[in-house]
């Protein structure tokens, strides 16, 4: 034996001598009260330890003994410190991997201050989970070194689970109303839900055929997530309305297997490759709720306790079904939203001529570019029509948005045609409009500009609505006079205006989607620009002249425009042109709101 | 930015009157906002209230509503009510729909 040897093991028997010193001074020290110090601490629920210096253990109460995964003090008396934790692995709150330089009673004795800490472990081979709060104190010596530490462990694992819970469904409510792609919010809660509430997560919808589909699957090791695209290929064409999911979406009630042995595995694999695909998940417990609007069954939330060894519980079965109530809502507002679109887009489409009428010896042409609010129905209007020897034309812009307001321009439309069998002029058009409007119980104005057009003869009025423009070569210049709002003010009254067409010249209305729509630097459209536009257009087409100015408008434009944009052209034929013979009508709606338009021909 | 941004209302009492003052813009997303401004105002019967738009830099067919209907509600209540001028954009809005015409400005 060489000298080297010789001296190590000379240390660790002197070693062993200073411990069993301690060991006996600390007995001594609790000489007599050593019973009391056994009866309060022996039998505490809390594991307590006491380390030396070597952080090797001078005492276990039972409740440590057993937290530790032993079966008698003398076992863990002979272990040494670093073996012990070896069959967990440790986190942190924050999911950080534990080391023992971590641990309260080791900083302690590094000198370090140690504020307590909360450890999540799973054991390697059971894979069950728990979160423990380590509190560690030293016992000083008569010089004030540390002689030992002191440890409390508390089992803090159902307090840690309800606060992770109700993390989990506030994270999971603000995601659902945090936008209306659902199926997305819905990704983003199965994600949410693992590690902390489960170890698998899955959402299935039901769509209007009862077509089944799975919209999100999460677990926190992505690569697990091909056992469960693997375990997809067995999911039957028509699903069990007696076992799980198939039940829960049938009957709208959830299902819940604290445990589930493996003759329930067994029982429900189709062949031996399903069986080890179910095995290799590793389930544990699971439970599946209901995505449910009172009868209607929206779809279904599957949780799945796998290595983690956890059960899930009641609590857990609470949560997911408020969580699931949530979803079920957030699903239903989308669609909601989404069918509203479509049922407005389809009024808004109908409170517009279906076609323009071919007006003989015109040409006609008109822009309607509905506001990008797709749930809104728009305020603008136009309409053309004939009455007796003459037609009309009327633009307008009712305020606000909404079914409402579809409502009241379904009634100024309405209104104004029917009154113009009595009286077409254009200035008792808008009395008559105006006098109705007031007549309803809550404000309703709207503004219009009505023109009549008798042979060359066009006459107008305009009530609080943008002039009309006369376009043709010799320049642009504003028609009529304001007069105020329909629906507004006592005592309003309009005044008429008469202007004849020249062959070639053009009349363009607009509505102030147009001159208020925003460029760069939030910079507005105006009339400048717009009289710049329809001046360059002069002796075009009327079909040209809304599409040239609808292009301009999309160059000139940042964003998609967030009010309704219309305009309607008239245009004298001019002699000897395709127009002149026979009238053409010529209209542009787009429907949607992209803000990058490329003009298209009717 | 947010709507809150867009739209600035200070409400400030004056001996015969409350002047509600406006400034930025008035329009479809910021117009809910004058009517809470006024909900909260508390002014009392037969006050003078007066809608300051001077440091108003737009304003669309909703914010105009909203003015009317400003206008409304103060007859209901027995008070007057009166709109000063705007910019000239405001204005010229203002102007074209007949509102400063046929709404009362304010005196002094």
């Amino acid at each position: 034996m060489d000298l080297d040897s010789a001296q190590l093991i000379q240390d660790l028997a002197e070693a062993e001598r200073e411990r069993e010193q301690l060991v006996q001074e600390l007995r001594h020290a609790l000489r007599g009260s050593e019973r009391r110090f056994e009866a309060i601490v022996g039998s505490l629920t809390d594991a307590v330890t006491i380390r030396d210096r070597e952080h090797r253990f001078l005492y276990a109460n039972s409740a440590a003994i057993a937290h530790l995964g032993f079966d008698s003090w003398e076992q863990l008396r002979d272990t040494p410190p670093a073996q012990i934790m070896k069959d967990y692995l440790v986190w942190g709150e924050d999911g950080g991997v534990i080391s023992m330089d971590d641990i309260p009673s080791v900083r302690i004795l590094r000198g370090e201050q140690a504020e307590p800490l909360l450890i999540r472990s799973v054991h390697q081979d059971t894979g069950a989970e728990r979160w423990n709060l380590l509190k560690a104190a030293p016992l000083l010596d008569e010089d004030g070194e540390v002689e030992a530490t002191i440890t409390i462990i508390e089992e803090v694992t159902e307090r840690k689970r309800a606060e992770l819970r109700d993390a989990f469904l506030a994270q999971a409510s603000a995601a659902l109303a945090s936008s209306l792609d659902y199926e997305q919010t819905l990704r983003n809660v199965a994600q949410l839900a693992v590690p902390g509430i489960a170890d698998w997560c899955a959402v299935d919808l039901l769509d209007e055929d009862g077509d089944r589909r799975t919209v999100a699957v999460a677990h926190v090791d992505p690569q697990r997530l091909s056992l469960a695209e693997a375990l997809r290929g067995y999911v039957p064409e028509q699903l069990d309305p007696e076992r799980g999911i198939g039940r829960v979406l049938h009957t709208g009630e959830a299902v819940f297997y604290a445990e589930i042995p493996d003759q329930m595995l067994v029982a429900a694999a189709l062949d031996e490759r399903h069986l080890e695909l179910l095995r290799a998940v590793g389930f544990h417990s699971a439970l599946i709720v209901p995505m449910r609007l009172g009868e209607r069954i929206l779809g279904a939330m599957t949780l799945v306790a796998a290595e983690s060894g956890r059960a899930l519980d009641k609590f857990d079965l609470e949560l997911s079904e408020q969580v699931a109530a949530r979803a079920a809502v957030a699903i239903e507002n989308s669609r909601l939203y989404s069918a509203r679109s479509s049922i407005a887009r389809t009024l808004q489409q109908s409170l517009l001529p279906e076609q323009l009428p071919e007006i003989t010896g015109y040409e006609l042409a008109s822009i309607y570019l509905p506001g990008v609010e797709t749930s809104m129905v728009g305020g603008d209007f136009y309409d053309v029509w004939a009455v007796r020897d003459s037609w009309l034309i009327v633009i307008g812009d009712v305020t606000g948005k909404g079914i409402d307001a579809a409502a009241l321009t379904a009634l100024v439309r309405h209104t104004v045609r029917t009154a113009s069998e009595f009286d077409a002029s254009p200035s008792a058009l808008l009395e008559f409009v105006d006098r109705t409007l007031k007549k309803r119980p809550v404000l309703s104005v709207c503004t219009a500009m009505c023109v009549r057009l008798q042979g060359d003869r066009a006459t107008l009025a305009v009530g609080g609505h943008p002039l009309p423009l006369h376009v043709s070569t010799e320049g642009v210049r504003e028609l009529g006079e304001h007069g105020p709002l329909l629906g507004a003010f006592a005592d309003a009254c309009w005044g008429e205006h008469e202007v004849h067409l020249q062959p070639g010249a053009t009349l363009l209305a607009y509505t102030d989607g147009i001159t208020d729509a925003q460029g760069q630097g939030g910079v507005r459209f105006g009339l400048g620009r717009l009289r710049e536009a329809v001046a360059e257009l002069a002796d075009r087409p009327a079909a040209e002249v809304v599409d040239g100015l609808a292009r301009r408008l999309a160059e000139f434009q940042t964003g998609a425009h967030s009010d309704d944009t219309a305009a309607i052209a008239l245009r004298r034929a001019v002699a000897g042109s395709a127009g002149a013979d026979r009238a053409q009508a010529h209209e542009v709606t787009r429907a949607g709101s992209a803000p990058a338009m490329t003009a298209t021909k009717a | 930015m947010g709507v809150e941004d867009q739209l600035g209302i200070t409400v400030r009492r004056e001996a015969d009157r409350v002047v509600i003052d406006l400034d930025g813009e008035l329009d479809m997303a910021s117009a809910p906002f004058l009517q809470s401004a006024l909900d909260g105002a508390e002014i009392e019967p037969e006050t003078m209230v007066v809608l300051d738009l001077q440091s108003l830099q737009f304003i669309d067919s909703t914010g105009l509503r909203a003015i009317l209907s400003l206008r409304d509600q103060c007859r209901e209540r027995a008070q007057q009510f009166a709109v000063t001028r705007g910019s000239p954009q405001v204005q010229r809005l203002l102007d074209i729909t007949g509102v400063s015409e046929h709404l009362q400005t304010p005196t002094a």
